[in-house]
């Protein structure tokens, strides 16, 4: 059993502490992958003694995942590694001493005199019951201040979870020895920040690279790497989220990349420190092509009592010709119009996926104040046991000064019977599926318009 | 504040903290909360709305790498959103730390490290200190290792405590926005900084004061905002924005180092008290309790903390587009204080024609006992009836002034109008104006039931009654003959009928299966 080797106290002289644990880290490389999980690299300087040796690594990941650990130093090989999270604290280290003997120290109430015993622990449940010499106590049965002094705090209980690692060296002598594992409480993200000028039809749009270190660990100036993509992880939910890609591109970006998955490294190194969220840029264009469309999806063949609002879209691309010009990585984009003091304003949010280059990209950042349509059944006939017609009418309204179009989706065709079609429409329609029907419908100025439209399902 | 930090061994460039510890002048744009229905209150215990705040904020940079820290920024910030513009030479990163200074991060970052215990006699009152090191961190108590051996802090009946040398770096009272720039020339800047933050909402409030000849009403409305921030807003441009702006999930999984130690001491029980005690000291108090906020009735809004310019003359927000939603602009700077509500008129209108209908929906083939009607105003919100301008949802209280008092008629609640629309408010339900449905008839001719219905209005009141029912029919039903002629709306069969004051009107129909 190893004792703690106590060498003095280090005290206020030294410069203040970090906030969290860093110590003990060498030359660290961080790689972060989208979905809280990050490839941790530490190259530490050990002086390893020649034969059997424990190393204990202090300062790594507080959410490591500890299985995942690679250990490698020239001329050494590994017997075991041990992962110990069973945590220091007064009960535990009372637990511990049951069978040893402890130093107790009476403080009397009076005088303020000391009086200094040693003592058996004999159990620890509930109450201490401790020996001191022939008689039996309990610890603190009087009420009176008493001090518990122990020799020592056995070597597995730990402050915080420790990995350590029995080595065999055919040597003594310091070498670099790399550490590398796996560690969630980390991730990133990208943020767009989007600035749409209607009037010109063009917005300035900058990235940035969000991440977050929940890991209770400092990382120290890292190399830091990101990865845009979502490697699959055991035991993870790798649901797809909505992309808001219209058509994917066909473009390869200029950027270096692993497998399929595009990596954005920091230029310079940095430190990432514990309940951190950092923000690099990487994305900044100007003047870039985009446009506000409206639509507007009733999802299956039913009514409404209100009008409802249209949906505002913001389209634009990213491809290198006449768009943002680069593979956007997931995350979120805000978009802000100026008001009319000329202060950007925030008009909506919303999603996208990872985004390959050149591709038509469509968000929905809220819905339109003046724009709305009302969808009603106007009426419902059986025609035979198993087919029906509906008659839907569609009102559009607009009360903005200016003529919009409308994208009017019509979903919910395809209910297990495919064969749905439309008998009559007042305005042409174009079929996107056997599920969805679009109208392109123009609205004039403070104007309002109708499209009616018969369908004939087996539903 | 300016102070350098000794540069680190990667960089020969001098490194400078600077503080900005407060805005010179700032905007905020409030959100309405956009999951909450348009007859939901404001919960001002939990605003579930958001806001765009904007800071100028006037700094000194000196050359070199600076680091500059805002503070005094909303408690609820959404980092990620965070937009800084005006630094002369562009930011290298932004940062938010999130790590505050509280007695268990004083612990943590003393992990390993020396401390001072010190020890007062109850005795004699003298003090002793000794020196440790910190052995555990404040997740499970505190044990502490001394020259002569390790000990647990707080277990032993003594007057104890930590005295810390210093406060480590990095820990600051409130989470702290900062970004790094790399400064080529000392310089002054003015620097913008803008970033959305929870705990804000707003709505719009109509005070209806309808006319004795019940055909008008006085439309008076507020702009009310509410600011649930620990942060108060002094002097601010204050905006709201009317409609929907989409917003996502801002997955802020804060794990603030902050908070209590957590105090467990070995089992202490004694010879005459043998159940385990648990130290639980310094807990903090929940911060959901709840907070002694009423909501100023807004009968009495006129006396409460709406803003006003000078006696007699109310300050009016000020609409304007804001691309496809509506920004309501507070014309002067106004004080947006923190966990307070605030109200400006939006608009007041005289001599809105409105029509007060009843309306009801009933299904084809039930019969009902005599049950009231609800009450609905109704109005197209167009110039020819002195309205013809953007509604933001909100509620509206009705109120009649009867023989020289102002009564409370009803409430009830409006979604966003644009111009042109039609707003229809239930605003109570009538006890005086009733329906009921019999089944009269039942006739079964080649096995096709067809049963007649008798629909009764009554109205016990001492004014004429607009009825409105329509009837739900389902799709293997149609309707046979009426004793009325029947309009469709929404799709439905329709029935609308002028019943006069202490009368009586009837309509009767037949349901029958459809022929298929």
């Amino acid at each position: 059993m190893r004792v703690f080797a106590f060498t003095g106290l280090l005290l206020a002289t030294v410069a203040s502490p970090a906030i969290s644990q860093s110590a003990g880290q060498g030359d660290v490389s961080v790689t972060i992958y989208n979905d809280n999980l990050a490839l941790v690299q530490d190259v530490r300087q050990l002086n390893i003694p020649a034969g059997r040796s424990v190393q204990d690594f202090p300062g790594v990941s507080g959410q490591i995942r500890a299985e995942t650990v690679g250990f490698s130093a020239a001329n050494t090989g590994i017997i075991e590694q041990n992962f110990d999270y069973d945590l220091l604290s007064p009960s535990k280290l009372m637990e511990k001493a049951v069978g040893d003997t402890v130093t107790i120290v009476r403080v009397n109430p009076a005088t303020g005199a000391e009086t200094r015993e040693r003592a058996k622990v004999l159990a620890a449940n509930g109450g201490v019951v401790l020996q001191i010499g022939s008689r039996i106590e309990v610890l603190r049965d009087d009420g009176l201040p008493t001090r518990v002094i122990f020799d020592k705090v056995p070597s597995n209980l730990r402050a915080r979870p420790t990995l350590s690692v029995t080595l065999n060296s055919s040597r003594a002598g310091t070498r670099p020895a790399q550490l590398s594992y796996l560690t969630s409480g980390m991730g990133w993200k990208a943020d767009y920040v989007a600035l749409f000028d209607e009037k010109a039809g063009k917005m300035d749009v900058q990235g940035w690279v969000t991440l977050t270190n929940n890991t209770g660990t400092t990382f120290d100036n890292a190399k830091t790497l990101l990865v845009a993509g979502t490697p699959n992880i055991n035991g993870g939910s790798n649901y797809p989220s909505r992309s808001n890609i219209r058509s994917a591109g066909i473009e390869t970006a200029d950027r270096e990349s692993l497998g399929d998955f595009y990596l954005y490294p920091l230029a310079a190194r940095t430190t990432i420190a514990n309940a951190q969220t950092k923000q690099v840029s990487f994305l900044d264009v100007t003047g870039a092509p985009a446009q506000k469309t409206y639509e507007y999806a009733n999802p299956w063949l039913g009514s409404q009592n209100e009008p409802q609002s249209a949906a505002t879209v913001l389209e634009f691309s990213s491809s290198s010709d006449g768009g943002l010009g680069d593979a956007l990585p997931a995350g979120t984009v805000r978009v802000y119009m100026k008001d009319v003091s000329g202060q950007p304003q925030f008009i909506g949010e919303n999603g996208i996926g990872h985004t390959p280059m050149g591709s038509e990209l469509g968000l929905k950042t809220g819905e339109a104040f003046d724009v709305k349509v009302k969808a009603t059944v106007s009426e419902r006939r059986r025609l035979s046991p198993n087919k029906w017609r509906t008659s839907m009418t569609y009102e559009l309204s607009n009360a903005r000064p200016g003529a919009v179009t409308v994208s009017l989706i019509q979903n919910g065709l395809d209910f297990y019977w495919d064969d749905t079609r439309i008998v009559d429409e007042s305005m042409k329609s174009s079929r996107r599926s056997s599920d969805s029907v679009i109208w392109k419908v123009p609205v004039p100025a403070n104007g309002r318009e109708t499209v009616t439209a018969v369908f004939e399902t087996r539903f | 504040m300016l102070g350098p930090v000794p540069a680190n061994a990667q960089s020969d460039v001098a490194r400078h903290v600077v503080t900005s510890e407060a805005p010179s002048s700032v905007s905020v744009t409030v959100y309405r909360n956009p999951d909450r229905a348009a007859d939901d209150g404001m919960n001002l215990n939990y605003l579930g709305g958001y806001a765009l705040i904007t800071e100028q904020r006037t700094v000194t940079l000196p050359a070199g790498e600076v680091d500059l820290r805002f503070e005094g920024v909303a408690g609820g910030i959404i980092p990620q959103s965070a937009i800084v513009t005006g630094l002369p030479d562009g930011l290298i990163e932004k940062n938010r730390d999130a790590a505050l200074l509280s007695p268990s991060a004083l612990l943590n970052a003393y992990l390993g490290r020396g401390v001072t215990i010190r020890r007062t006699s109850a005795a004699t009152g003298k003090t002793r200190e000794y020196e440790a090191q910190v052995r555990t961190d404040a997740s499970g108590g505190i044990v502490v290792q001394t020259e002569e051996g390790f000990e647990a802090l707080q277990c032993t009946g003594l007057n104890e405590m930590i005295v810390y040398p210093s406060i480590p770096e990095g820990l600051s009272a409130k989470p702290t926005l900062s970004v790094k720039s790399r400064v080529a020339k000392a310089t002054s800047a003015t620097v913008t900084l803008s970033y959305l933050a929870s705990g804000f909402d707003w709505q719009a409030n109509y005070v209806a004061d309808i006319a004795d000849d019940g055909r008008t009403m006085n439309l008076f409305s507020w702009v009310t905002l509410a600011n649930g921030d620990e942060t108060s807003f002094v002097d601010a441009q204050t905006q709201t924005v009317a409609g929907r702006p989409n917003r996502e999930d801002d997955d802020l999984d804060d794990a603030i180092a902050g908070g209590a130690i957590s105090l467990r001491c070995w089992p202490q029980g004694t010879t005459s008290d043998v159940a385990v005690q648990l130290f639980d000291r310094a807990r903090s108090e929940s911060r959901y309790m709840d907070k002694a906020m009423p909501v100023p009735m807004m009968v009495m809004a006129k006396q409460s903390d709406e803003i006003v310019m000078d006696a007699g003359s109310m300050m009016t927000a000020v609409q304007e587009d804001l691309g496809d939603l509506k920004l309501y602009r507070i014309p002067i700077p106004v004080t947006f204080a923190s966990q307070s509500q605030k109200q400006a008129a939006m608009f007041e209108k005289e001599a809105v024609a409105f029509e007060q209908v009843y309306p009801g929906n009933i299904r084809a083939d039930r019969a009902a006992e005599s049950r009231p009607l609800e009450t609905m105003v109704r109005f197209k919100n167009e110039e020819r009836n002195q309205l013809g301008l953007p509604l933001p949802a909100g509620n509206l209280v009705a109120f009649k002034t009867v023989q020289g008092a102002r009564l409370l008629v009803g409430e009830g609640s409006i979604d966003d109008k644009a111009i042109g629309e039609e707003a229809e408010i239930t605003i109570s339900e009538s006890p005086l104006v009733r329906y009921e449905v019999e089944q009269v008839d039942i006739e079964d001719r080649n096995n096709r039931s067809s049963r007649r219905f008798r629909l009764k209005i009554t109205n016990a009141s001492d004014q004429s009654a607009t009825v409105e029912i329509s009837i739900a029919v389902d799709d293997d039903q149609k309707l046979g003959k009426t004793s009325s002629r029947l309009s469709r709306k929404n799709g439905m069969p329709f029935w609308r009928v002028n019943v006069p004051a202490g009368r009586e009107q009837t309509l009767s129909y037949a349901v029958q299966r459809s022929e298929n």
